[in-house]
């Protein structure tokens, strides 16, 4: 009755491109509405989608023009429209919520929305040559749109990445390739697909094809090459990231303390990564902190000159700083001279690699926890510091450096730069001033009324030549590497004992239950001068004048969850007692599967595919009645044929195949199911038919063994038959 | 040195504990050389040997009594991280003992705001302290006072946690054995007002004030009531009782909170001079700027006046209060003070830094504590001023003149970009006020607990039924009384018919709006009516240059962030039709022959520029510009930016 409803031909892969388009559909639904809520229920938007993807396939193999088509849906949303308006003024004034229409119109839009848009694309991917190409670069573009944030290593966007990586124990970068690489099969997979189905208006003819053993050769090939382009592309990031990139990454500041090395880049900053890179929980109040609300937590200091930067020095100096790697123990010698100071303990959780510890100075004592959550945490350690508790006002009058110093220490620490124009300026800003505190004070006033904050300084200077000038003597554009190094320079041309301090600083009024989360934003690099009597003490430059920002939000949803690990165990607070508690459920939470999770599933689908193949095969065996044993039997032999790489071709008779199969395997059963298709009542015993598949299966047999072996792994009689081929 | 700062319990604790061994330095040696430790406990010179209750490693020595009597000292002395610390020792120590779990959670209830954490310490001393002290009722008054503490924390958590109903029963529970605190009634009033049972509650309030409950705070809770229950003179009169109340307790008293009360109180009535007067008065008080809300609802009462510097002053002022104590919690405040800077930002064409400042704000976790907004009134309100915000940049976009094919590509798309999101968002607000706050809830002008900004709201409910908003409004007209907020409900509607294509309802509806709006206080509605009406008028219209104009004097930069052009005439003997097509590109349009416009005029050039433009205005000569660039787009540009953009200092907000 309606012959234009009526398919024209029988699509191979039809179900399995369906089936792929809808997955895509569903991951994008989900995808989105975990970045930015959707307001409606995902799963429900993803049914719409499904169900445009099915009608607009369906309606493409009919002979509906592309232009009806297209007004149909046009005047589908007009009538909907006007439904949803003629319903808002006629019933939702019947009932005591005024916007009840209005509020199930936003679901419906919605959904009509993906609907639409499915089926559109769905639509094109039937009619129009070359649609799939442009399908697949949207695809990549979207991907590339999604995960651009990732770029620069700003990990968190989107932030389920950063939450899957965790959940699954994975580093962040593999996370991101292995989406990518998954993204990439899948992508693969829709063009294989798409270029196997015939479009039944967009083609006059069907096209022809064929399929061999050679498929699962190269399918093995390229599921290799792929594995081997994911470990390459790992391992040469990996290696850039490390070597290149962490400075960047981490404000300027990276890490490392390789002798005559400096750690720290002048160029440019990324500054603003949200990144996670450590966990501190405070044991005490520090009240007496003098830098409220800051904290800074020294990771390394740089005292020699290598005559153009700043560079490690070696543990024959600077031997207040513990200098283990955050898996070690430490214990270190107090300085009973240096006061007043408090003891202040800290436990410390990594969360990014670090090559040494850092903490509150002086750490004291450095001792190994038990990591809580060896997924996130990289190690876990607690450090006993005796931390200042002197206010900055009290050093005003004090001495610089140490008495105690030999020569050779206090010459290190007084190493000066060649550049005569340091000390000019230098004397230029502290005229006048006696005290070498107040000179120091001076000296990071000026640099703050006068030096403009900005990530990218963009000096145009060379690699080996003094990085530092062009800031000072230049535009005054920097970082904290340019303030640093520019105080330390002035600060020994006027015989301060001075040197960098490198790790985190961070604001205390961000903390929460004294838990405070480091991102790599929070790296930073100071000037230190050695006051006698209270040891080093950052003087640090605060900016007027801000062109970039490099402070970012904290992720205080992160932090709790961070928090919660540290937590007491159900041990002692048993979830139990607060099961039927409302509230406790956390509203923002989102699902995500852990490895043991995905590796269930994988297991269920792998064992589900498995079934299939056993039932291929064996089916035939408790088939009830005498047809439909031959029946399953003939796809029992054909189905070994089609893993064997002998696949029965598009258009090809039934018997044609039977003909063309080894040793004409497949004819007396082709006979069989010919009988039962066209015989009026054919007499068939259970025997009979029986019989004729062992032999079948007899024959089948006589091929080599490895034949065998292969076409028994080989998954593509499942995948035919669940994309909706034929034998 | 640090004694000299521990309060008197501190020292009571002090002289409690018995002196122990020297902690700290036997803590930082003990896990690698025990022999290394000090011997003398006395010992002047050990500066870690005098604060008894941080030293830890005698902790180990300690019992887990000593070790919670200790916690709670040091909670009293505002040292909780301290006080954490030796109470989960004690748990260590003793997993049985319910105070360590008891102190914990009101660690957490108090210091922290993690609720469901707090919920689980609560818990799990309530079933500790049965098993030790059997089922209630009890006998022994001790374990009563114990038990209704636990009761009272277990009803303040679930409140926190929005489980009103859970707060109420473990109320009922503390009632049903007959305990009595004098914080009863207030917390029963406020959780029966958060279930909306306002007669009761202003029936327990009342009963509390009679018992002798907790005076200032009954007090400021039953002038809210009243003020919720529409009796706004009878809540004013209770506020200034709690205000006397406060001020007469001295530097213990909390005035500021009742005075922000009245302030709203006064708001919602529509009495903007004493509102602005109390709230003024309550950001000046000591304990003004412990909470962000007097300094926010002045803010927000300003930029409802156009007050844009006020508004930044006011915040300015609490930033730096609040600058003073730096262990505050930034989410306190950070996202609360990122959307109205953000508007404040909008309101004077620093529109990209309003967009930065909603996005902050949306990402922000606000912690809202026991006010009455919620994170759901931010959200909306926040996505309603980016999505506007994303419109007026389009406009701004629309106005620029570009001078490169390059530019004008990024431009468009940015244009496009802006637009879907501005769509997308609006759609999201519109399905937040019907779904997350039940059918508009909110829509009672200047509702105290709403953060949504009244006079341009009805650009965001345009987009719902005509006819469904229609019978909204009609239902909230028919309870609002207030003659004020009958202009706002009419604009709402008119700029509704506007939308849904209904000019002539429209144009009447908005000019009503226009001449009903007060003088000095609806600036912001009287310039967003304007700017809809201008849109159903011919840009030669005089009306259209009535309008222009006042808005031009009034508030200038809105004027370019709705995409409208000023009409200006251009003087003569200069290269007009060379100039004219590249400054009405921009935010201008030439008008001949009309007489008292301002005027653009090319004029000699100080180098290196090339072009120079003056902008002048009969009788206002504070709007008079001279612009210079390279080009006529780069001067028109300057000009625009000149005139339609307040320049306003770029502060962080925390």
């Amino acid at each position: 009755m309606t012959p234009f409803l009526t398919p024209t031909v029988k699509i191979p892969w039809y179900r399995a491109v369906l089936i792929l388009r809808s997955l895509g559909v569903v991951l994008l639904v989900f995808l989105l509405n975990a970045m930015e809520p959707l307001g409606t229920s995902p799963t429900l938007v993803s049914l719409a989608g499904i169900a445009g993807i099915i009608m607009a396939s369906r309606l493409a193999q009919t002979r509906l023009t592309n232009v009806a088509f297209v007004v149909g849906f046009a005047l589908a949303a007009l009538a909907l429209s006007a439904l949803f308006g003629s319903l808002n003024y006629t019933i939702s004034g019947l009932t005591p919520a005024y916007f009840s229409i209005t509020r199930l119109q936003f679901h419906a839009q919605l959904c009509l929305l993906m609907l639409f848009i499915a089926a559109g694309a769905t639509w094109l991917f039937w009619r129009v040559r070359g649609a799939v190409t442009l399908e697949a670069i949207l695809i990549a573009a979207v991907a590339i749109l999604i995960f651009a944030g990732h770029r620069d290593y700003h990990f968190d966007r989107p932030k389920i990445i950063n939450s899957l990586a965790w959940g699954l124990g994975l580093p962040h970068l593999s996370m991101l390739i292995l989406i990518g690489s998954i993204l990439l099969t899948l992508t693969l997979c829709y063009l294989y697909f798409a270029s196997q189905a015939v479009r039944p208006r967009a083609d006059s003819t069907n096209i022809q094809f064929s399929r061999s053993r050679r498929n699962l050769i190269a399918s093995s090939l390229a599921i290799i090459l792929v594995g081997g382009i994911i470990y390459f592309v790992q391992t040469a990031l990996y290696a850039h990231y490390n070597a290149s990139m962490l400075a960047r990454v981490s404000n300027g500041v990276g890490m490392g303390e390789n002798l005559g090395v400096s750690p720290l880049t002048f160029q440019s900053a990324l500054g603003s990564t949200n990144q996670p890179a450590g966990l501190i929980r405070l044991e005490g109040d520090y009240s007496e902190n003098p830098f409220t609300p800051m904290l800074y937590l020294r990771e390394s200091a740089l005292s020699q000159f290598s005559g153009k930067e700043m560079v490690f020095a070696g543990r024959a100096f600077d031997t207040d700083l513990p200098g283990v790697s955050p898996h070690s123990t430490y214990t270190g010698k107090e300085d009973v001279d240096l006061a007043p100071r408090t003891p202040m303990v800290q436990s410390i959780y990594p969360l990014a690699d670090h090559d040494s510890a850092f903490a509150v100075d002086y750490p004291l004592s450095i001792v190994q926890l038990k990591n809580p959550n060896p997924s996130r945490f990289k190690s876990a350690y607690r450090a006993y510091s005796v931390a200042p508790a002197f206010p900055l006002s009290s050093l005003t009058k004090r001495a610089v450096g140490d008495p105690r110093w030999t020569p050779e220490i206090r010459a290190h620490y007084l190493q000066q730069h060649p550049d005569k124009r340091y000390k000019e300026l230098a004397l230029e800003i502290t005229k006048g001033i006696s005290e070498p505190v107040e000179k120091i004070n001076a000296i990071a006033n000026y640099l703050s009324r006068t030096a403009i904050y900005t990530l990218t300084p963009n000096h145009n200077v060379g690699q080996n030549e003094d990085q530092v000038a062009p800031f000072l003597f230049g535009d005054h554009r920097g970082y904290c590497v340019h303030f640093a190094h520019a105080i330390v320079f002035m600060l020994r041309a006027l015989d301060i004992p001075a040197r960098i301090g490198t790790g985190y600083l961070t604001d205390l009024s961000q903390a929460k239950d004294g838990h405070i989360l480091l991102r790599m934003s929070d790296r930073h690099a100071w000037a230190e001068a050695y006051i006698q009597n209270a040891g080093w003490v950052p003087f640090d430059v605060q900016p007027d004048q801000v062109e970039s920002h490099a402070d970012t939000q904290v992720d205080t949803k992160l932090l709790e969850d961070l928090m919660g690990s540290l937590e007491p165990g159900e041990e002692i607070l048993p979830s139990e007692s607060v099961k039927n508690e409302p509230g406790m459920e956390d509203p923002d939470s989102t699902w995500l599967p852990n490895s043991r999770v995905i590796a269930w599933v994988c297991a269920g689908i792998v064992f589900a595919l498995f079934i299939i193949k056993v039932f291929l095969r064996h089916g035939w065996r408790v088939a009830p009645t005498s047809r439909s044993k031959a029946r399953w039997g003939y796809i029992s032999v054909a189905s070994a044929l089609y893993d064997q790489g002998t696949i029965r071709a598009f258009g090809e008779t039934r018997q044609q195949f039977a003909a063309r199969s080894p040793n004409g395997v497949l004819i007396p059963l082709s006979t069989l199911i010919n009988m039962c298709a066209y015989a009026q009542s054919p007499h068939l015993s259970a025997h009979e038919v029986e019989a004729a598949i062992s032999a079948a299966h007899k024959q089948l047999a006589k091929t080599p063994w490895w034949r065998r072996a292969l076409s028994t792994l080989n998954p593509a009689s499942v995948a035919n038959i669940l994309g909706g081929g034929t034998w | 040195m640090v004694t000299k700062f521990l309060s008197p319990l501190c020292a009571l604790a002090l002289l409690i504990a018995s002196f122990h061994p020297h902690a700290f330095a036997q803590e930082k040696k003990e896990p690698h050389n025990q022999e290394q430790t000090l011997d003398d406990p006395l010992d002047p010179f050990d500066i870690f040997g005098f604060d008894e209750l941080t030293t830890s490693a005698d902790d180990s020595n300690k019992s887990a009594e000593e070790l919670i009597r200790e916690a709670s000292l040091l909670l009293a002395t505002e040292r909780p991280l301290d006080a954490r610390t030796k109470l989960l020792k004690a748990i260590q120590k003793d997993p049985e003992e319910y105070k360590a779990y008891y102190l914990l959670a009101g660690y957490y209830l108090v210091h922290v705001g993690h609720f469901r954490l707090s919920l689980k310490y609560i818990k799990r001393a309530q079933e500790l302290f049965e098993k030790k002290n059997g089922k209630p009722p009890y006998s022994s008054h001790l374990l009563q006072l114990e038990h209704g503490n636990l009761l009272y924390y277990l009803s303040q958590i679930r409140l926190n946690l929005d489980n009103y109903q859970g707060a109420l029963d473990a109320l009922d529970l503390y009632a049903s054995y007959g305990y009595r605190g004098e914080w009863y009634s207030g917390s029963r009033s406020w959780i029966l007002m958060k279930l909306g049972k306002i007669q009761e509650a202003i029936r327990v309030a009342r009963q509390g004030l009679l018992a002798g409950s907790e005076t200032g705070r009954t007090l400021n809770m039953l002038g809210i009531l009243l003020s919720m229950d529409d009796q706004p003179q009878e809540s004013l009169e209770i506020f200034r009782q709690a205000i006397a109340y406060e001020f007469s307790q001295g530097t213990d008293g909390q005035p500021a909170t009742p005075l922000n009360n009245a302030g709203e109180v006064y708001k919602e009535i529509f009495d903007d001079v004493k509102s602005e007067s109390t709230f003024l008065r309550a950001t000046s008080l000591p304990d003004g700027c412990e909470h962000v809300l007097p300094s926010l609802n002045l803010t927000l009462l300003y930029i409802e006046q156009l007050k844009t510097d006020a508004a930044l002053s006011t915040l300015d002022a609490f930033q730096r209060c609040v600058a003073q104590f730096p262990l505050r919690n930034n989410e306190e405040h950070a996202a609360l003070v990122n959307l109205a800077r953000g508007r404040v930002d909008l309101h004077t064409g620093n529109v990209a830094r309003a967009i930065k400042r909603f996005e902050a704000a949306l990402q922000g976790t606000q912690w809202f504590g026991k006010i009455g907004t919620n994170q759901n009134d931010l959200q909306v309100a926040a996505t309603i001023s980016l999505a506007q915000a994303l419109l007026r940049q389009n406009n701004l976009l629309k106005l620029h003149v570009t001078t490169s094919w390059s530019e004008w590509l990024e431009a468009e798309r940015l244009r496009v970009e802006n637009s879907l999101r501005a769509w997308w968002l609006m759609r999201r607000a519109r399905q937040m006020l019907v779904d997350d706050l039940n059918d508009i809830e909110d829509l009672s002008i200047r509702n105290t607990d709403s953060l949504l900004e009244y006079p341009t709201l009805g650009e965001v409910l345009a987009g719902f039924s005509n006819s469904a908003l229609s019978r909204r409004i009609a239902a909230q007209r028919a309870k609002d009384s207030r003659a004020v907020a009958s202009n706002f409900y009419d604009a709402y509607l008119a700029e509704s018919d506007q939308s849904w294509l209904f000019p002539h309802k429209s144009q009447v509806g908005l000019d009503s709006v226009i001449e009903r709006g007060r003088e000095g206080f609806d600036v912001l509605l009287k310039v967003h009516a304007m700017l809809r009406r201008m849109e159903t008028l011919p840009p030669d219209s005089d009306r259209y240059r009535e309008l222009a104009y006042w808005i031009f004097y009034t508030a200038a930069p809105e004027l370019r962030n709705y995409g409208f052009q000023l009409p200006v005439t251009l003087e003569p003997g200069l290269a007009l039709t060379e100039y004219r097509s590249t400054i009405e590109a921009g935010p201008f349009r030439y008008l001949a022959s009309k007489g008292n416009l301002c005027a653009i005029a090319a004029v000699p050039v100080t180098a290196p520029a090339k072009v120079a433009l003056r902008f002048t205005c009969p009788g206002q000569s504070n709007k008079n510009r001279l612009a210079e660039g390279d080009t006529v787009a780069e001067a028109v540009n300057k000009l625009s930016d000149s005139l339609f953009r307040e320049e306003i200092r770029n502060v962080g907000a925390n």
